[in-house]
């Protein structure tokens, strides 16, 4: 199976995590928290579950 | 405090070029390059070609047969692709970030990641275009490899002892210069082309680049803050620059395409993990 590193979080709560706390570090733009949406969505498809299951973890 | 002058100076003590690599840049001028030129000149520093080996047979590239010569890849990939991928090689070759705690694998993932998501928000552009967003993409933090070089010690006094997120004007402060500024004189130095050497030079200030590379540095500078968001490597400091909505506007992407350019580019950085350990 292919490895997947790119990203140094290894669950959706540790990726949701980082997200929230790097997002408190840039100034706010309703751009940045729609691509920071995207990037959770895109992380929980490469953990193979798009469900809201982790999100609430 | 150092004067920008001292690091600039500094710069002279640093290794030069490769060779092979400044014989390559002169042959960007002509157009009739013929893959055994482009082989001869390579295959004389046998590092180089080892390295570009590896990344060419990386799945990254997509190349199902294996590909044993630098002739066969510069027929595969073309001259340009070939003398980036030569250069960028290059750089992190030479400029190794000494006694610094800097963990370079993970240096190399984030530029490899921003390289790659800067090469996708340019995929409406041409391929040159997208070479040049690869390349200038990877090399954007140069700057920091020099610092790191330079004087290790002072690197893991900044970076490491310090809080974790040190903006420009605290390098420019410590260093007498900034990463981007110190990158861009090396870029100089080293006759980078001058798109990549503006990414490298503003990609903390997009609004600053001349017109005619706003979009190659608006692409890296949005590169740069979609990798500290995902945790894509870590470049010795999260810092990055605030959004742009110029710079966006620029790539005439709709925020949705986002989910297709990340898929994409994350599904290539992990395809280049094996070579991360051995940059």
């Amino acid at each position: 199976m292919q490895k997947r590193q790119a990203i140094a979080p290894k669950t959706a709560e540790e990726f949701d995590k980082h997200v929230e706390k790097y997002l408190s570090m840039v100034l706010h733009h309703e751009e940045v928290q729609q691509m920071a949406e995207i990037a959770k969505k895109v992380f929980r498809k490469r953990l193979g579950d798009s469900s809201d299951t982790l999100r609430n973890n | 405090m150092e004067t920008c002058n001292s690091i600039a100076e500094r710069l002279k003590d640093l290794p030069a070029m490769p060779g092979v690599v400044i014989r390559l840049q002169s042959l960007t001028k002509r157009d009739d390059v013929g893959s055994r030129e482009v082989a001869q000149i390579l295959e004389k520093d046998t590092a180089i070609v080892a390295r570009v080996l590896k990344l060419v047979n990386s799945p990254f590239y997509g190349i199902s047969q294996g590909v044993s010569s630098i002739e066969e890849a510069v027929a595969i990939l073309g001259f340009n692709a070939l003398h980036q991928l030569a250069l960028s090689t290059a750089v992190f070759h030479t400029l190794a970030p000494g006694d610094s705690v800097l963990d370079i694998n993970d240096f190399w993932r984030h530029s490899f990641g921003v390289g790659t998501i800067t090469k996708h928000l340019c995929r409406g552009q041409s391929k040159d275009t997208q070479n040049e967003a690869m390349m200038g993409g990877l090399l954007h933090d140069v700057g920091r490899l020099v610092f790191a070089s330079a004087d290790a010690e002072k690197f893991n006094a900044f970076y490491y002892e310090r809080a974790a997120v040190t903006d420009i004007e605290d390098e420019a402060e410590f260093f007498g210069v900034d990463h981007q500024t110190v990158g861009a004189l090396l870029a100089e130095k080293w006759n980078f082309p001058k798109s990549i050497t503006h990414m490298i030079g503003k990609h903390h200030c997009p609004e600053q680049a001349p017109e005619a590379y706003s979009l190659l540095v608006g692409a890296v500078s949005m590169a740069d803050l979609l990798c500290h968001t995902m945790a894509v490597g870590f470049s010795a400091s999260s810092y990055a620059t605030d959004f742009s909505c110029a710079a966006w506007q620029q790539l005439n992407l709709e925020i949705s395409d986002l989910e297709v350019i990340l898929t994409d580019a994350l599904s290539e950085i992990d395809d280049a993990e094996h070579i991360f350990s051995s940059p």
